[in-house]
């Protein structure tokens, strides 16, 4: 069937090309410009999919995506809006909420039960028969059919960009009030971005003729545009503007674009929603808006059918009528409510030879057979007389509601008269103005009057024009409409998302719900896809007058963001993972190393090279104990004091003393918060009187620096603190022969064991790059730690490669300190742990009167310690499962955990350290384990360090 | 002992960028690495009266830059600044103010290493109006953010310092920020600017 008008109809298809997509598997034509849903009317599809609840054939609605009728699926994009989407070649659509096939649902059944099915009957039901009964009978049955889109668990990969735009004025709508604001406001000088949801500007304008002489719209469409284009107005097509925020902040969807918006003003010309009528089976295919039908003929060249009945609701039931006429379809009758001719074009219909039927309702609409069509209306008068008029068309007129989401999100108020017809949103807050049919307008000269004083107003408000004192806009005569009646039969609906009828609204009522937002929760009334567009209005009629209230009194339900559906990928941040590389990290890549994230750092495990990783790390250690390895150590956070104070300030975040530490010298630093709890710990080398080069672990740096921002600015101290983490990279140069390879390179520094004692530090030139040297244990080897600028890190590698010292990651480096008994910040500490749990009271400096975190460690030393930390091996193998985390049990419960725990190949014996009751980690003691095949063992308590106790290796 | 070659320096995108022989002369939307060009960083007390003593122009408030002699100075603090060379000049001005600031013994200020720990990036080409709103949440419309405009914000999802430079009539924005992020900072462009060619430039 080919349902095209002729030239003349379809401005946004292409006629001169075609293309082909199928729906259901059935070949469908379409030309470049149409939406699906257009494509599959002019095709005579008409049944796009099955609702929710009673699988009824549902159809073309709004033509404007604001209902749920089409919603379809396209491959693996679920809930995609047929008459949004644009056709292209090759898609592949299927109808949502169907079993079986969309003509022969098998669902349908459960349109014949509906009487078993009352509003919340899933409140009282599924309960029975048996005590298991919702989860193992009703409850996946209930899964595999509920639900409407099908999402893939192998989606394609999409792109979703972001982005960031300030205006000075933001237009929603580009209707003929949005038209006028944005040109009022761009020609005064303001930076102005236009958004419309549709593919092209122009609103209403676009498909509506707004008088029964359509010329004066189609030509104030065309100056409107004219003046747009040569305003330099930005303007966003194809976009929804999907909440506004605190500050006039917007996001709106493009597509797979999120663009955010920051507008100083804004002018909210968002239209407003025709209404459908509540009749029985009005959600017959077939049933649409006047609006949808308009849209169908002008936009897309669609015969929306063969012979219509019309109902006229408010005037544009007249126009509506009239582009029938104009467009070929017969017309059976125009059906008018009211008994006088209120609108004027009675007449002009007459004279065309059209029937008008005054005082009149649509009753019933009768399906064909399976109801996927409708066939005929049952009209009746004032005095109950039934007529039947056969018709494939019912174009409904039935009033609006304006487009008031916005302006709710902003803050203001809906209210309306008693009636429900004249609406007014009251309360906007300052910088934001509505107009147009958004305000309650319909006249076109009034729409574009409003318009043009929204502009002035924003633009005033933007100091490009004085501020004026504005008349009103006109205030035109608002539509009228009709109230809703039930049916005695029902399957009179008033929310076409969740099939839900005048009775359900009144059933809930007499359940006890009087009040609107309960009866919403309730009944789930407005809680589907359209989001109450078309049953909040209807829906509070109903309740006002089965609670003797006036519609003032209940009130219509509040609208809160999002607009309208919102895909996750937009909501979803998409950046790419944050990862950091340290200078030499090609370098590791080179040499094969297994690389793994700490935080956002990348580091090398090992350098495996073929070998499994733990006969590599066995390597490295061996490599350490036995020879000299490097190992990059540039995360290490790295901190730049100098000033005057810079010592003085040390001393008082540090525990040790630093204010009389020698220049040239390096001291271990432990820095405590106010609770005496261990924050982090490094090393200080001196470099000058007024200038320190401090070493953070990487995981705290930040939150050191932080912490001693803080403080120099409480302590109004003259100390310049820099975190240079990034600027410098080091190396960790360790094993016996060390020295060694230091000493084959050329440079300023003195290597010698004379020249360079334990815990010195030096800066000069090594193999032309310059250094910071120091000179500090962490392996319990011979060490230097060489700091230098990042740039010159992989020349200094190379360097020191070519000397004969070869490189050793992060895996080995664990085991080596571990061997030594050095603590690893993070790892065997945690908020709570203090120097004292630790048996670090030897880095708390007796003689100052002050560090932070003292009077707290020495309040805490008085309570008493409920735990500490101990050296432990295991007298044979693992077999137990110990690992780190294991539980350390005290008279049967736990008293702590296993912090780091491995095999010490240096040692030959597993090791570790743990928290433990005081009396029970005293080296000679023993403390019970429990391994995570929940085995329990005892483990002998050693003294720390495992290795070198006497420290002679480190300090060769 | 082994004779060594003379040690070079390394910045982070060197193996994943084309080297340019200078600076194109086209209007093609392009992402340079100018991290090897000199620059310098200096931060603290005496920043600023060392700087006028040199003759230095400083801008008089902070978040302005200043071009002179082939370097362009930002200024993000009372006493701090961060003195790029101009890829278009002779870098030798510059290069001279670092040697008088080493010779320096009095007030000067304190080295902040920019010239290691930054990442000096340059976005340039007529798509920029269109490109930085990707980058960054800040307002980038040149009557907020025109030539010789200092930003100190989050771009690329991080801390950076963003500067419009404009250089010989290209619509460019220079962008410094952690040099450890450098690759991050170029798969993230490359993400969201596709069209953008890349590109590296040595002194």
């Amino acid at each position: 069937m080919n349902n095209r008008l002729g030239n003349g109809w379809g401005s946004r298809i292409d006629r001169n090309a075609s293309m082909a997509f199928t729906f259901e598997g059935r070949p469908v034509t379409a030309h470049p410009g149409d939406t699906i849903a257009s494509a599959l009317a002019a095709n005579g599809e008409w049944v796009l999919s099955r609702s929710f609840k009673y699988h009824r054939p549902r159809g073309v609605l709004t033509m404007a995506g604001q209902d749920a009728n089409t919603l379809v699926q396209i491959g693996d994009e679920a809930n995609v809006r047929a008459d949004l989407r644009e056709a292209a070649q090759g898609m592949a659509v299927t109808p949502l909420n169907v079993s079986g096939s969309l003509r022969r649902d098998r669902g349908r059944i459960i349109d014949r039960l509906g009487r078993f099915l009352p509003v919340g009957f899933y409140y009282r039901t599924f309960f029975g028969p048996g005590k298991n009964s919702w989860l193992k009978l009703w409850e996946p049955i209930i899964r595999a059919s509920a639900g409407l889109g099908t999402v893939s668990l192998t989606p394609a990969r999409r792109h979703y960009a972001k982005e960031t735009r300030h205006c000075d004025l933001l237009v929603v709508g580009a209707g003929p009030a949005g038209l006028a604001a944005a040109i009022t406001a761009a020609k005064a000088g303001a930076d102005v971005i236009l958004v419309e949801k549709e593919p092209e500007l122009g609103g209403a304008l676009t498909y509506a003729r707004f008088d029964a002489n359509a010329a004066d719209a189609a030509c104030k469409l065309a100056e409107l545009r004219d003046k747009a284009a040569a305003a330099g107005i930005t303007v966003l097509t194809g976009a929804t503007c999907n909440g506004r925020f605190a500050d006039n902040w917007m996001p709106v969807l493009q597509g797979d674009r999120l663009i955010r918006i920051r507008a100083a003003e804004l002018v909210l010309a968002t239209g407003a929603h025709e209404q459908p009528l509540i009749f029985r089976n009005n959600d017959l295919p077939g049933v649409m808006l006047s609006s949808a039908a308009q849209r169908l003929m002008r936009h897309y060249g669609v015969r929306p059918g063969q012979r219509a009945v019309v109902y006229a609701g408010d005037r544009d039931g007249y126009l509506a009528a009239l582009d029938l006429d104009d467009a070929g379809v017969r017309i059976a009758a125009v059906v008018d409510p009211e008994t006088e001719d209120r609108d004027g074009l009675s007449d002009v219909l007459i004279q065309r030879g059209l029937t008008v039927m005054r005082g009149c309702r649509i009753t019933e609409a009768q399906g064909n057979r399976g109801g996927l069509h409708l066939k005929s209306v049952e009209i009746r008068d004032d005095n109950g007389t039934a007529t039947s008029l056969d018709c494939d068309l019912l174009v409904v007129a039935g009033g609006y509601t304006p487009g008031y989401q916005l302006a709710l999100h902003a803050g203001a108020r809906l209210t309306s008269d008693d009636s429900g017809t004249r609406f007014s949103i009251t309360g906007m807050p300052p910088h934001v103005h509505l107009a147009g049919a958004a305000a309650g307008l319909s006249d076109l000269g009034a729409v574009v009057a409003s318009g043009e004083i929204a502009g002035t107003r924003a633009a005033a408000g933007l100091g490009l024009l004085p501020a004026q004192d504005l008349p009103a806009p006109v205030q035109a005569r608002w539509r009228r409409a009709v109230p809703s009646q039930a049916h005695p039969k029902g399957r009179d609906f008033v929310d076409f998302d969740e099939d839900l009828q005048v009775k359900d609204i009144e059933n809930a009522i007499a359940d006890g719900y009087r009040e609107l937002e309960l009866i919403k929760r309730y009944s789930t009334v407005g809680m589907g896809p359209s989001q109450g567009r078309h049953a909040a209005l209807a829906t509070a009629r109903i309740v006002a007058r089965k609670t003797a209230r006036s519609l003032a009194e209940v009130g219509i339900t509040t609208s809160r963001p999002p607009f309208g559906p919102e895909k996750l990928g937009l909501l979803a941040d998409t950046t790419p993972e944050r990862y950091r590389h340290t200078a030499l990290h090609a370098v590791h890549q080179a040499a094969g190393a297994r690389m793994s994230p700490v935080g956002a750092w990348w580091r090398p495990l090992a350098y495996p090279g073929t070998a499994p990783m733990s006969d590599a790390i066995r390597r490295e250690i061996r490599l350490v104990r036995e020879a000299v390895g490097m190992l990059d150590v540039s995360t290490l956070g790295k901190l730049e004091l100098r000033g005057k104070d810079a010592a003085t300030f040390l001393d008082r975040i540090y525990t040790m003393a630093h204010a009389r530490q020698p220049v040239g010298r390096v001291r271990y630093c432990l820095a405590l918060n106010e609770m005496g709890s261990i924050l982090d710990d490094g090393v200080a080398y001196r470099l000058a009187e007024d200038h320190f080069y401090v070493t953070a672990t990487t995981g705290a740096v930040e939150r050191l620096y932080a912490e001693m921002m803080l403080q120099k600015t409480l302590w109004g101290m003259e100390v310049d603190i820099q975190n240079v983490t990034a600027a410098f990279a080091a190396i960790n140069l360790t094993g016996p022969h060390a020295r060694e390879v230091l000493q084959r390179l050329p440079g300023s520094i003195d290597f010698t064991r004379e020249g360079f004692a334990y815990l010195d530090g030096r800066s000069g030139e090594l193999a032309g790059c310059p250094v910071r040297a120091m000179r500090i244990g962490f392996t319990g080897e011979l060490s230097y730690e060489l700091h230098l600028p990042q740039s010159h890190a992989p020349a200094l590698w190379a360097a020191l490669a070519q000397a004969g010292a070869e490189p050793y990651g992060l895996e080995a480096s664990r085991m080596l300190r571990l061997e030594k008994g050095h603590i690893i910040i993070g790892q065997d500490t945690d908020a709570l742990s203090t120097p004292d749990e630790l048996d670090m009271g030897w880095a708390l400096s007796r003689k100052k009167p002050f560090h932070v975190g003292k009077a707290a460690t020495e309040q805490r030393r008085a309570m008493g310690r409920k735990r500490q930390l101990c050296g432990f091996v295991l007298p044979g193998g693992n077999d137990a499962g110990i690992g780190e985390s294991s539980l350390v049990l005290s008279n049967g419960q736990p008293i702590g955990h296993v912090t780091s725990f491995g095999h010490s190949p240096t040692l030959g014996k597993w090791i570790g350290l743990a928290y433990a009751a005081p009396e029970d980690a005293k080296p000679g003691s023993q403390i019970r384990l429990r391994g995570f095949s929940a085995t329990e063992i005892k483990a002998p308590v050693v003294a720390l360090p495992f290795y070198d106790a006497d420290n002679t290796r480190q300090e060769i | 002992m082994t004779a060594l070659a003379a040690p070079a320096r390394s910045w982070p995108l060197d193996h994943r960028l084309p080297l340019l022989k200078g600076w194109p002369t086209d209007d093609r939307n392009r992402m340079l690495d100018l991290s090897p060009l000199p620059r310098l960083g200096l931060r603290g007390p005496g920043t600023s009266a060392w700087l006028a003593g040199q003759g230095c122009p400083l801008p008089e408030t902070i978040h302005r830059s200043a071009g002179t002699e082939g370097m362009t100075i930002l200024r993000l603090g009372a006493e701090e600044v961060v003195i790029l060379s101009d890829p278009l000049a002779d870098p030798d001005r510059l290069t001279r103010l670092q040697q008088d600031w080493q010779a320096t013994t009095g007030p000067k200020g304190f080295d902040a290493y920019r010239d290691e720990g930054w990442c000096w990036l340059c976005l340039s080409g007529p798509a920029i109006s269109d490109a930085l709103p990707l980058l960054t949440a800040i307002d980038t419309r040149p009557n907020a953010f025109g030539l010789g405009t200092v930003v100190q914000t989050r771009a690329l999802h991080m801390d950076a310092v963003l500067v419009r430079t404009d250089r010989g009539g290209v619509p460019s924005v220079d962008i410094l920020f952690d040099v450890a992020s450098s690759g991050f900072a170029a798969d993230f462009i490359a993400d969201v600017l596709p069209g953008f060619e890349m590109g590296r430039l040595v002194r």
